[in-house]
């Protein structure tokens, strides 16, 4: 084996170990912003075509699935940007020209509690389900949250907690954590 | 740390810091609020998780290594058509056993639909539907959500139409071939199935109204 394969096959088996670890979480993530499937199927490829052509860019696995919702949240905005200039029909229609699939992504259970709150997260601002979202399924730190939006870790923590806040009185109003008083936050 | 201060700390997910443990140990009150919000955090994991298709993964990861546009869509629709044709020799396909059960399952899993706000490109209705076989002559007005779904085994256009009423959904099945209207009510919606000229469509609605304003729209607006 040469040395050009043995490094197309190192990349292999690390895209494939990508693909593995986070497309679960890379999808939710995309089903969340673009609460379209459909749409978030395509944003998943597009992520993962571009993270293989970056590959070299990983410096650590640890790092993979930030790497990834970084791709996903930059290729989200762009969309949003061609979308907004009325540049998008062309391309779009181009990959789902090509585009074959069909499948249920809402597949889960149907417990009550998981669609109350689902409802209510549906209904958060864009402003609090983001940093949600990076939390519970990117697994960021407040201060990596604060990075990456570029606002202070006070403003993620606030955002967070009114998140929750909200999240909480959706699903158990008799059981939710009360709100601190006016003024604390 | 005063009790205000902890429960901000742990609504905004740090349950599992060092400084909020030892803040919450020994205090019955604090160490309550603490399992809630570890409570929620679970639903949250839950609730945030949405299932990917099957086969996503796989295609991921041939994503990268696509044969040329022409070679791979010759050799893929060849390899398709072969294992559908063996596929459907061997297996035919059985009837839906409760169609208007499996639609309100597939709404029950897909409540975004029901929420979701749009805006939906008409084009990317087109061209799902024209992959179903059907050409939609007019744009439907109203569409705030269009997925491709697989509903009790049917590949379907949903789509989720806002009407003067209330929101109805719409599903489009080519597969699934019926002989006569039929309708149905399940829970707080009504329900009708359409035969089409090409397989069959299903409209869901709170409304009933809904139900002939959109039975007129598919026979007005799609042809096959």
């Amino acid at each position: 084996m040469g040395i050009k394969q043995l490094l197309r096959w190192r990349s292999r088996s690390r895209f494939d170990d990508l693909v593995d670890q986070h497309h679960s979480a890379i999808y939710s993530y995309a089903c969340w912003l673009t609460r379209c499937p459909a749409r978030a199927e395509d944003l998943v490829q597009e992520v993962y075509v571009r993270a293989w052509k970056h590959l070299d860019q990983l410096e650590k696995e640890v790092c993979g699935r930030s790497w990834l919702i970084t791709i996903l949240r930059r290729e989200h905005l762009r969309w949003l940007d061609k979308r907004s200039n009325g540049h998008n029909e062309m391309a779009l229609d181009e990959e789902l020209a090509q585009d074959e699939r069909f499948s249920d992504p809402y597949c889960a259970d149907t417990e009550l509690q998981r669609h109350q709150l689902q409802k209510a997260m549906l209904r958060l601002e864009s402003g609090y389900l983001e940093p949600l979202l990076m939390q519970v399924l990117g697994g960021y730190s407040i201060g990596e949250i604060a990075k990456s939006l570029e606002i202070t870790e006070s403003a993620v923590q606030s955002r967070l907690y009114r998140a929750r806040l909200q999240l909480s009185q959706t699903l158990n109003s008799d059981t939710a954590i009360t709100a601190p008083q006016r003024g604390v936050i | 740390m005063n009790d205000l201060e902890f429960r901000r700390r742990v609504l905004s997910g740090e349950t599992a810091d060092q400084q909020l443990l030892d803040a919450a140990a020994g205090n019955p009150q604090r160490l309550r609020w603490l399992d809630q919000a570890r409570q929620l955090d679970h639903s949250l994991q839950q609730a945030t998780r949405i299932t990917p298709p099957g086969d996503l993964a796989q295609r991921l990861k041939q994503g990268p290594r696509r044969r040329p546009f022409v070679k791979a869509i010759a050799g893929s629709a060849i390899a398709a058509a072969l294992i559908l044709a063996v596929t459907l020799q061997l297996y035919p396909r059985p009837a839906t056993p409760d169609l208007p059960q499996a639609l309100l399952a597939h709404l029950n899993h897909e409540l975004v639909s029901l929420y979701a706000d749009g805006p939906v490109q008409q084009q990317w209705v087109a061209n799902a539907a024209s992959r179903l076989g059907y050409k939609i002559d007019q744009p439907i007005p109203g569409i705030s959500y269009a997925g491709a779904c697989d509903v009790a085994g049917n590949k379907s256009l949903h789509l989720t139409v806002k009407t003067a009423n209330s929101r109805a959904s719409l599903f489009l099945m080519p597969a699934l071939e019926k002989t006569a209207v039929s309708e149905f009510r399940l829970q707080k919606l009504h329900g009708r199935i359409i035969p089409l000229q090409q397989g069959s469509a299903a409209i869901l609605s709170p409304s009933r109204e809904d139900l002939d304003q959109l039975q007129q729209q598919i026979e007005q607006q799609i042809s096959f």
